[in-house]
């Protein structure tokens, strides 16, 4: 074990009397993956994937916070960013007060005795050829675990969440038998798992083993990748009431990554919402459940089907797909499917930076209504995804416009646009749409990010949504 | 079969052999279809939902046999095995091939990826089905194929035709096997886990469509999948499944307000409301015993909360004729009432 960590030891590892600092604190963290690569990417530059993009949060001491969002959003690449498995592209990652940017591949390997993750799949993280007992002491080997010190007052420690340290006369190997059997009955199965193979477990209990390996280190933080998504449901609720005491009983900070809204709401004490690379929403749980600020975060809420057949219908699933992250759009990442998108001159965007034409579009005020600012959007969106049933004017202004086409400039757009779509050019109808409404709107010329006062749980509430400016 | 029913399992028990014994994968069970209905098939992995759909189309492979039962649809016998082994009536392999498979059930799978063929451009793939099974002409099946895509919200179908299958989303693939599944107007569709492999808001949409197409084109659905919520959000009729057996079958409604059998109690309760914030949740105690080694009498009594000791030895019966019907001793059959709980039993 190196010096530096011995004095991260000495700084936070005693866990109770540094309470009031972050574990984690993580700053602007970005990564973005190289879409090519090699000599030709070199001279003539490549795209990237924007996986995570400027991503901060503080993790404290004993809380779980859950990271959520549907496929693609990046929050695995942000867990991996974390235990450094990945290089972050930009910013910076805290861990005990340590930059881990900074260290070298082998002070980080050092760290990572406090850091462990688990992962989705039971099955595919164990190893089927080693017995669960050297499944279990295989991260002990490989930070060298225990430490031996001649000072250490007793052979064995008394509880699971002391410093692994053990006398000089104590074996190193039985030491780590010792305490794996203590693991095993720890995460409720029998001591005598330890010599048996991992396929010899159900899905359930190969989770606990690799509950038990994670533990085995003594971390601080663990990271969650879907812990039970997995499993069945039966089961589910049995390998999540285990991680919640086991949290308790052995002070440990858990971040939790999951698509799984009840699995969620269950555990977490704080929710973050990412949506494209972006964080969109983070608050106390109760919070982000019960007040979401962010119309992503409700479209997803209202999208999970639920267990009763009487509330059929009442969801609303969220319309549209992700965009892709090699090209992300601008200002608020979920403008081009949010169903809230405000209209353009609405909202004080500041207009640096801008070219001209586009800041004077910016100025502009269409004060539409809402009504017509609605079928206008609508409208917007059909186009857009050329979802609509006849290709006639007349019919298409019926169908969106009951009430009218919208005066003034708007009105001449939506009409212009009408007759491109009439005429077969739904490519310029798209773009002209685009351009005049959503592309002006300060959901594009603006990143989002504001601060409101939470009214469930907690003080204050994250929201990523220009709606919330006024708040 | 009554006159709605277009599709009927009956007394339906698949085996597969392995080295250490027969696993009798489904044991005895029997659900029909009516016409233009979706029926779902619910349990845990384990339960033999995935042996059910294998043996309706009699692709069990070399290690599975179906030991008996009827699986009819419409006027064919797919499936007729009674204990002298198969009778006269039963389609031939090559029959059930060119008459059924395909054209008239047709089967949607878990993963939209392992469904297509990567070197073929998704257009040609759905029309090559289309030209064969419904005999029409390559001109006639590409307008076709572009009218199913369209059908199933593919946007510009004309130019996503020539594309291939990487070009499209999760989401979007399995909006292209639902059009090959639709493509050949089939009245029965087999779906396998369709929407587990998407997101939540991709899996709303998928199932918003297969709603409104099932009333557009009276399409009926068996529809497989472990999570209840899509259940909740699907079915007309469901059946649900442990070790094998259907432990309780009847209207969606009923599964859900009017739940009969324990096990379907256990398994609505343990689904994960993002709706309310859970203190703590009693899960169901244990895990499901391997097929390996069934338990005798019911087979949920080793995790019912409650056994009494009859269930040990009696073997509820599910009565397959009434709309709801359990297989669960607890209305008071072969003495329950009396019999001692086996919690009490194991305390003393």
């Amino acid at each position: 074990m190196t010096i530096h960590t011995q004095d991260a030891a000495l700084q936070g590892g005693s866990k109770s009397d540094s309470d009031e600092e972050s574990l984690l604190e993580m700053e602007s963290v970005t990564k973005h993956f190289p879409v090519k690569t090699g000599f030709l990417a070199d001279i003539f530059g490549t795209d990237y994937v924007h996986a995570v993009d400027d991503v901060s949060f503080d993790l404290d001491r004993k809380e779980t916070l859950a990271i959520v969002g549907e496929s693609g959003c990046g929050k695995s690449t942000l867990a991996r960013t974390i235990v450094q498995l990945e290089d972050p592209t930009d910013g910076s990652i805290r861990f005990k007060g340590q930059e881990l940017t900074d260290l070298s591949s082998r002070e980080i390997r050092s760290l990572r005795q406090d850091m462990q993750m688990m992962f989705q799949d039971p099955k595919s993280s164990l190893n089927p050829r080693m017995t669960v007992g050297s499944i279990i002491e295989e991260p002990m080997k490989a930070h060298d675990l225990p430490r031996i010190d001649g000072s250490a007052t007793d052979a064995a420690p008394e509880s699971l969440d002391e410093e692994l340290v053990a006398d000089e006369g104590v074996s190193k190997s039985s030491y780590r038998e010792t305490r794996a059997r203590e693991l095993l009955d720890l995460v409720g199965l029998s001591p005598d798992a330890y010599a048996r193979y991992p396929h010899e477990f159900s899905g359930g209990q190969q989770q606990r083993i690799n509950l038990a390996r994670a533990l085995s280190t003594n971390p601080d933080l663990i990271i969650f990748d879907e812990p039970v998504s997995a499993l069945d449901v039966s089961v589910q609720a049995q390998v999540l009431n285990k991680i919640q005491e086991i949290q308790a009983q052995m002070d440990l900070t858990y971040l939790v990554i999951s698509h799984d809204m009840g699995v969620v709401r269950y555990i977490a004490d704080r929710v973050a919402v990412m949506y494209l690379g972006h964080l969109v929403e983070l608050g106390e749980a109760e919070e982000v459940f019960e007040n979401p600020q962010h119309p992503y975060t409700d479209g997803l809420l209202k999208a999970i089907p639920r267990p009763d057949p009487r509330k059929r219908g009442t969801r609303n699933s969220l319309e549209g797909e992700v965009p892709s992250p090699e090209d992300p759009p601008s200002g608020c990442r979920f403008r081009t499917r949010c169903p809230e998108l405000i209209q353009p001159g609405v909202g004080e965007a500041t207009l640096e930076g801008l070219s001209e034409s586009v800041a004077q579009a910016r100025l502009d005020t269409y004060e539409m209504d809402d009504e017509k600012w609605k079928s206008t959007l609508r409208f917007l969106r059909a186009v857009e995804r050329r979802e609509f049933t006849s290709e006639d004017a007349d019919h298409l202004e019926q169908e969106y416009f009951p009430e009218g086409i919208p005066s003034g400039e708007p009105g001449d757009v939506v009409s212009e646009a009408l007759t491109l779509v009439q005429k077969g050019d739904i490519e310029t109808a798209a773009t002209l749409l685009m351009n005049t409404f959503e592309e002006n709107s300060i959901c594009a010329l603006e990143r989002p990010e504001y601060t409101v006062e939470a009214e469930i749980e907690g003080e204050e509430h994250l929201a990523c949504c220009h709606h919330c400016r006024s708040q | 079969m009554t006159g709605d029913t277009i599709f009927s399992v009956e007394e339906l028990a698949t085996e597969y052999r392995t080295d250490s014994g027969n696993i009798r994968a489904v044991d005895n069970i029997s659900f029909d279809v009516n016409a233009s209905e979706i029926v779902g098939i619910v349990g845990e992995s384990g339960a033999g939902k995935s042996a059910v759909v294998k043996s309706i189309f009699r692709s069990l492979g070399d290690n599975g046999d179906i030991v008996n039962g009827r699986v009819r649809f419409k006027e064919h016998d797919i499936v007729d095995i009674g204990e002298d082994g198969p009778n006269p009536g039963m389609l031939s392999d090559r029959e059930l091939r060119r008459q059924v498979r395909g054209n008239e059930i047709a089967m949607i799978m878990q993963d939209p990826t392992e469904s297509l063929n990567p070197v073929y451009t998704v257009g040609s793939q759905i029309q090559e089905i289309i030209q064969i099974n419904r005999d029409m002409g390559a001109h006639e099946a590409r307008e076709e194929t572009i009218s199913m895509l369209r059908e199933v919200g593919i946007p510009e179908p004309e130019t996503r035709y020539d594309d291939y299958p990487h070009e499209f989303s999760g989401g979007m693939r399995q909006r292209v096997l639902i059009a090959m599944a639709l493509g050949c107007r089939p009245d029965l569709i087999i779906a396998d886990e369709p929407t587990t492999a998407l997101d939540v808001s991709v899996e709303g949409q998928i199932l918003e469509l297969v709603r409104g197409l099932k009333e557009e084109f009276g399409t009926s659905f068996v529809w497989v999948t472990h999570d209840m919520g899509v259940v909740a959000e699907i079915c007309d009729r469901v059946n649900v499944m442990y070790l094998g057996e259907i432990v309780e079958q009847g209207p969606v409604d009923d599964i859900f307000h009017n739940m009969h059998h324990p096990y379907t109690e256990a398994l609505i309760d343990s689904v994960l409301s993002p709706d309310e914030k859970v203190e703590h949740l009693e899960p169901i105690r244990g895990v499901m015993p391997s097929p390996m080694d069934a338990p005798s009498g019911c087979r949920f009594h080793t995790r019912c909360p409650d056994a009494r000791k009859v269930c040990q030895r009696v073997n509820p019966d599910i009565d397959a004729t009434v709309d709801h019907d359990a297989a669960c001793l607890k209305p008071d059959e072969h003495g329950y009432e009396e019999s001692q709980s086996l919690e009490n039993a194991a305390r003393q």
